[in-house]
């Protein structure tokens, strides 16, 4: 096992090097150079110069890369154009907004993805089955920012069940030892923060989640519908075992293989897509600091924000890596 | 009263859209106690869907089936699912073809050996535990205690298979039904295999239905034979009787396309022309008859007829209106001697 | 890796440990069976009713639209947060520049198939050839074009469209551009995919042993039999580039002319007066899900039809 992870974690070195090549060419590709972009475009020429000089662009391609690199590794992403602040402290802080949205939203998606899914593979071909795969490619062609709208103006406008935007009530008042504002009511023992936090949560994490509950109801379908025909399967019948050890046992274990690598991946899509639904809800996570970071072309935030995003991303693949391992005595042994 | 009782069993597939398929049509057999029956065709003959017939395996959907299949005195074809369950894999049991992907890949062997005791024989995990162990070594499992702790794919071909037998065997069933249990393996372990089974039916006094498309494996195992061809039992006859006097050509064609070790090199092996998609409905005439080197104008005048070529007491009906070795044409009329 | 190759059924990611064992081998050719499976399937009819709609409509704009979608004749109309509904004239209402929205609808499914043509056959031709070369070459090339594609995949889509679209600067061609580089991977791996499964296959042994070429292999053999993959993943692709658009064109990424009609840009504006007119945001978001939804239903009938284990 552990040479297993070693192995893994070795694997991620190319791809994080590469991945910061890339991000070294784009700096240097930016309109105007990498000095206008730290700045922003207003910079006095001193400024500029100063800046060139400080960042050695005056010395050789490769050393510049060395230096970039030296202060990717530092997590040092320069300050961001917006607020003057350093970009890391900026994500920081709104890192735990982010993650509570986007784990809300894959707590729904595999809460009912999976349990969808599998209903329409053992309904194959009947009503259940076509709303089933109907809904789900809906969910992938509907813009994020569209279902959004839509959710807002339904659910917050005109029914006022739920709150319209941000994170929590501005007229209560909550301590945030964590940021995590739903685990923060509750650490402090101020309950009703968090479930005004939840409510907060809700259509943000709806919103989110329409890709990911798509994706993976069309995989469990499929792969149930591939599991069910499986000579093991027909083995689990031929001893007499009662439904349900059939279910779980011998369909749903080896059918959440594929969904489990599937779950892994479409973290990355929400982060990706929080970028969208933040802004529609005025959602104070790395997303809307990084959706208004476009806006105002604040280039050191775009580029910290996808180093960030690429190396979370990648961790989470090799943890789901490990879980796949986990899962498949398999893969394990080989 | 035998163990097993198969009558005028029919199975027709339905699908929308598609003509009906019937896949076996009239099909009865006996299967006494401690007794093996051989039921030998090629693919898409039929016998696999007998039995899986026989273990009510079929799809509830777009599978319709006749006639009755009756267990010591219960007749399977009227229970329901439910009831079904109790009696698969406690009173009837089943080893398929291919151990690799029978066997559940994610689950230990171990589990899927307790799962059927605490199933069906009410033992609880820990009792399971040293009944599983018991039985793999029974079927000369090596190291069983280890062995059940394994996965599937860690174990070889052989072994694999080995666990499939102790599975069903597990419940001491009173009938095991074998579905080419050989087919997916090597040819040295195919023999250590057919020795296990025959030992096991020896020793627990089970009645055995062996499905296969190798008449040499029926040679060294079974008592009886049934030939299906076409979804219909078209010879059966004790295993001697029918090495001895194959009636039916296709058994003939069979019988004659084995590879003989005492063969002249340059004789071509035979063969039976065509393949078994040429083929004619049976309610008109002889299925076989578009590949039959024997074939004359009555084969396709509406169904053949069986003829008796045994004694009451050692029957072998042979369905065909020209049998090998007989001269005469075999008429509604004369079917008997 | 972005939502478009999890869609495609190829779930995987950077790690091919996992890609390997739940990855199902492509469909290989468009046979008649399959044809005939695709006609008798509603959702492929609706899903080609809806690509034949959103052409026509995106060619014939000029003669379907009443107005010019630039023409801003009826601002007197429009008084802050009153925006004309429906009417005999202006179907869809005005917007709150005091447009035609229907026109502007109607001249927005032109961008909207021009975006998702150009960065789907940029995009296709680049993976494509990278794919090819990987497959062809094996060994350090193989390595170096897979390591490089794992590299792309390792940012999620949109991000990833998102970076080149800042870089490149405000214009249509660096929005096709951005959604063309997201594709590249995963046209890249689909066709190393193809070229490793068929160079096994046994018409290219055949065609080796009597001594073709590996460049005539991979011309008339490979590429052709490939076909039928590169047009279902095409067809999905198309579908999330007209979705990816709009995301580009809410973060401001769209082209540079703020006038001209665009669906995404329609949609983003309508975030404004959401509250008064909420129709303005549903028009155009309709129109968005309906284009990729008929590339989605053929791409995902198609791959069905040609799937053997989903024969019915």
């Amino acid at each position: 096992m552990l040479r297993f992870i070693v192995r893994r974690l070795a694997l991620l070195v190319p791809i994080l090097l590469g991945l910061s090549v890339l991000l070294f060419a784009w700096v240097r590709a930016l309109p105007g150079g990498p000095a206008y972009a730290l700045l922003g475009e207003r910079a006095t020429p001193e400024a500029v110069a100063a800046i060139e000089s400080q960042l050695g662009l005056d010395r050789p391609l490769w050393e510049q890369y060395l230096q970039f690199l030296g202060r990717a590794v530092r997590l040092d992403f320069g300050a961001s154009l917006q607020t003057g602040q350093p970009v890391i402290e900026e994500m920081l802080r709104r890192f735990p907004a982010t993650i509570e949205l986007a784990l809300a939203a894959l707590l729904i998606a595999v809460c009912v993805g999976i349990p969808l899914g599998y209903l329409a593979a053992r309904r194959y071909g009947t009503w259940i089955d076509s709303l089933a795969v109907t809904g789900s490619l809906l969910g992938v062609t509907i813009p994020i920012f569209f279902l959004a709208y839509i959710l807002k103006y339904v659910f917050a406008v005109e029914l006022g069940w739920l709150p319209t935007a941000g994170r929590s009530d501005p007229r209560a008042r909550a301590d945030h030892p964590t940021g995590f504002y739903v685990l923060d009511g509750i650490i402090t023992g101020n309950l009703d923060a968090s479930w005004d936090a939840i409510q907060h949560l809700i259509l943000p994490a709806l919103a989110l989640s329409s890709i990911p509950l798509a994706v993976i109801v069309r995989i469990t379908r499929a792969s149930v519908l591939n599991v069910v025909n499986e000579d093991y399967v027909r083995t689990a019948e031929a001893k007499g075992l009662l439904p349900g050890t059939i279910t779980w046992r011998h369909v749903l274990k080896n059918a959440m293989l594929p969904v489990t690598t599937v779950i892994g991946l479409q973290l990355g899509v929400l982060l990706a897509g929080a970028v969208l639904t933040e802004t529609v809800f005025a959602f104070a996570g790395v997303g809307k600091f990084m959706a208004d970071g476009i806006v105002q072309r604040d280039f050191p935030t775009i580029q910290g924000f996808i180093l960030v995003i690429a190396v979370v991303y990648v961790v989470i693949n090799m943890i789901v890596d490990l879980v796949y391992g986990l899962l498949d005595p398999r893969v394990r042994v080989s | 009263m035998s163990l097993l009782e198969v009558r005028d069993l029919s199975v027709t597939f339905t699908r929308s859209g598609q003509q009906p398929v019937r896949a076996v049509d009239g099909v009865t057999f006996d299967v006494a106690a401690g007794q093996s029956v051989g039921i030998v065709g090629e693919s898409g003959s039929g016998k696999s869907v007998t039995s899986l017939a026989v273990m009510g395996l079929l799809p509830a959907r777009g599978a319709h089936l006749g006639g009755t299949v009756t267990l010591d005195g219960n007749e399977l074809t009227s229970m329901d699912q439910r009831a079904l369950r109790d009696v698969r894999g406690r009173d009837v049991a089943m080893i398929f073809q291919d151990p690799m992907t029978s066997l559940n890949p994610v689950v230990t062997v171990g589990r899927q050996l307790t799962e059927v005791l605490t199933r069906h024989a009410g033992l609880r995990r820990g009792e399971a535990k040293a009944e599983a162990e018991q039985l793999l070594r029974r079927v000369g499992i090596p190291d069983p205690v280890r062995r059940l702790g394994e996965y599937p794919h860690q174990l070889s071909g052989g072994m694999r298979q080995r666990v499939m037998i102790a599975i069903a065997i597990a419940c001491r069933p009173k009938l095991l039904i074998a579905d080419e249990p050989t087919t997916a393996l090597d040819v040295t372990i195919q023999a250590q295999i057919l020795d296990l089974l025959r030992n096991l039916v020896a020793e627990s006094g089970c009645g055995m239905i062996m499905i296969t498309h190798d008449l040499g494996v029926v040679a060294g195992l079974c008592d009886t034979v049934h030939v299906m061809y076409s979804g219909r039992i078209v010879e059966s006859a004790g295993t001697k009787e029918l090495f001895g006097r194959p009636s039916h050509p296709y058994t003939d064609g069979l019988l004659q396309s084995i590879p003989r070790i005492d063969a002249d090199p340059a004789d071509l092996l035979h063969t039976i022309p065509g393949s078994a998609r040429d083929t004619v409905p049976w309610d008109r005439g002889c299925a076989f008859q578009p590949r039959c080197e024997r074939a004359v104008d009555e084969c396709l005048a509406g169904p053949p007829p069986v003829a008796e070529l045994g004694t009451p007491i050692v029957p072998h009906p042979v369905r065909c209106v020209r049998p090998v070795g007989e001269d005469v044409i075999v008429h509604e009329g004369n079917v008997a001697r | 890796m972005s939502v478009n190759e999890v869609v495609a059924g190829e779930p995987g990611g950077p790690a091919p440990a996992a890609t390997e064992s739940v990855s199902s081998r492509p469909p290989r050719s468009l046979g008649r069976e399959a044809v005939r499976r695709l006609f008798r399937n509603p959702m492929a009819i609706v899903g080609m009713v809806l690509i034949s709609l959103f052409v026509l409509v995106a060619i014939f704009a000029p003669l379907i639209a009443p107005y010019s979608p630039t023409d801003n004749s009826w601002l007197d109309q429009v008084r802050p947060g009153q925006y004309p509904g429906p009417s005999a004239e202006h179907w869809l209402g005005i917007d709150p520049l005091g447009r035609d929205v229907f026109s502007r609808i109607i001249y927005g499914a032109r961008q909207s198939l021009l975006i998702g043509v150009v960065s789907l056959a940029l995009g296709a031709t680049a993976g494509i050839a990278l794919g090819v070369l990987a497959g062809a070459f094996g060994g350090w090339v193989d390595t170096v074009v897979m390591r490089f594609v794992d590299i792309m995949l390792s940012v999620p889509g949109l991000l990833f469209a998102i970076a080149v679209a800042a870089m490149l600067g405000q214009s249509l061609t660096s929005v096709m551009i951005a959604i063309a580089v997201v594709n590249v991977p995963i046209f890249a791996r689909l066709l190393r995919g193809e070229m490793l499964g068929q160079r096994g296959a046994d018409y290219v042994l055949a065609a080796r042993s009597l001594g073709i070429s590996r460049s005539a292999i991979v011309f008339r053999h490979v590429l052709p039999n490939s076909f039928t993959p590169v047009l279902v993943q095409g067809t999905l692709t198309l579908a999330l580039a007209i979705v990816e658009a709009a995301g580009l064109a809410f973060l401001g990424l769209s082209g540079s002319d703020p006038s001209a009609p665009e669906w995404g840009r329609m949609l983003t504006d309508a975030q404004e007066t959401l509250t008064s007119a909420p129709m303005l945001a549903v028009y155009p978001g309709l129109a968005i899900v309906l284009a990729a939804l008929g590339f989605t239903l053929v791409g995902e009938s198609l791959r069905e039809a040609l799937d053997p284990k989903f024969r019915r």
